[in-house]
C-alpha cells in the first residue's frame, strides 16, 4: 500500500464543497496531473456530496496516491451508507452523480459504510495515457 | 462567499438570466429560489451560462427539474456554455431530455 502523497479532511458540509475543488485543483496540479483537473474537481465533488446526502458523518477525508502513471484518489467517511433509489418512471430527474462520476475517472469503486463496517469509500483513478 | 462563488443575475423585462461561478450542491437551493419565479409562464427560457465554470450533477437535476416545469409549453435554453460545461451537459443526456444547448463558447 502506498503512502498518501497528499491528504485533507473537510466537515461532511455542502459549504466546503468549492474549497475541496481547490485542494483537487493544486493537488493535481502539482503531481503532474494538471490536464485532468478538472475531471477529477467533478469526480471528488460528487464523491463529497455523495457523502454529505447519503451518509451520516461529520468529517470526509480525502487522499492522494501515485501508483505508476495513475493517480488514486480516496474520499472517505465514517458514516453508514443510506441508498436512494431512484425510480425512473416516477423520478424522471434520476441520480446522476455516481455514473458521472464514473465518467470522469478511468477506474472506480464504491464500499458502503454499514452498521457492522461504518464508513463509505469511494476510490477514483485517473490515468495518464 | 469565496470570488469562485456562485450568483444569478436576473435580465429585467427578460425571461433570461445569467449564471456566473460554481453550480454545485453548495450552491443548489439558492439558484432554485432565484430560477423557479423565471419559469412559472409557458415559453422559453434562456440561461446564459457562458460564466459558468463549474456544474456537478445537482446542478444537472436543477436544469431537468426547471426545464420539466415548463412541461410543453416552452424549454430551456442554455446559452453559450463553455466547452467543459457543454461536454458535461451533453454527458448528462440534457439534450435528449429536450434541453437545447445554444452557441458553445471556444
Amino acid at each position: 500500500m502506498s503512502t498518501p502523497v497528499a491528504s485533507r479532511a473537510f466537515a461532511a458540509e455542502r459549504t466546503v464543497l468549492p474549497e475541496v475543488r481547490r485542494f483537487v485543483s493544486v493537488e493535481a496540479s502539482r503531481l503532474t496531473f494538471t490536464n485532468f483537473v478538472e475531471d477529477l474537481k467533478l469526480a471528488v465533488t460528487e464523491a463529497c456530496a455523495n457523502s454529505i446526502l447519503h451518509s451520516r458523518t461529520n468529517e470526509i477525508r480525502v487522499s492522494m496516491t501515485l501508483v505508476g502513471s495513475c493517480l488514486e484518489i480516496t474520499v472517505e467517511d465514517d458514516g453508514i451508507y443510506q441508498p436512494i433509489l431512484p425510480v425512473p418512471e416516477v423520478d424522471g430527474r434520476g441520480h446522476r452523480g455516481l455514473p458521472l462520476m464514473a465518467a470522469m475517472v478511468d477506474d472506480f469503486s464504491l464500499r458502503r459504510g454499514t452498521g457492522e463496517r461504518q464508513g463509505t469509500v469511494v476510490r477514483l483513478v485517473k490515468c495518464k495515457r | 462567499m469565496a470570488e469562485d462563488g456562485f450568483r444569478i443575475e436576473l435580465r429585467d423585462g427578460e425571461r433570461s438570466a445569467r449564471m456566473t461561478g460554481e453550480l454545485d450542491l453548495a450552491a443548489y437551493d439558492t439558484a432554485m429560489a432565484s430560477l423557479a419565479g423565471l419559469f412559472e409562464a409557458p415559453g422559453d427560457v434562456v440561461l446564459d451560462v457562458s460564466d459558468l465554470t463549474f456544474i456537478d450533477s445537482s446542478g444537472i437535476r436543477l436544469f431537468i427539474l426547471l426545464h420539466q416545469s415548463l412541461g410543453q409549453q416552452g424549454r430551456l435554453v442554455l446559452q453559450s456554455p463553455t466547452p467543459h460545461v457543454a461536454g458535461i451537459l451533453q454527458i448528462a443526456g440534457l439534450e435528449g431530455l429536450g434541453v437545447r444547448l445554444e452557441g458553445s463558447v471556444g
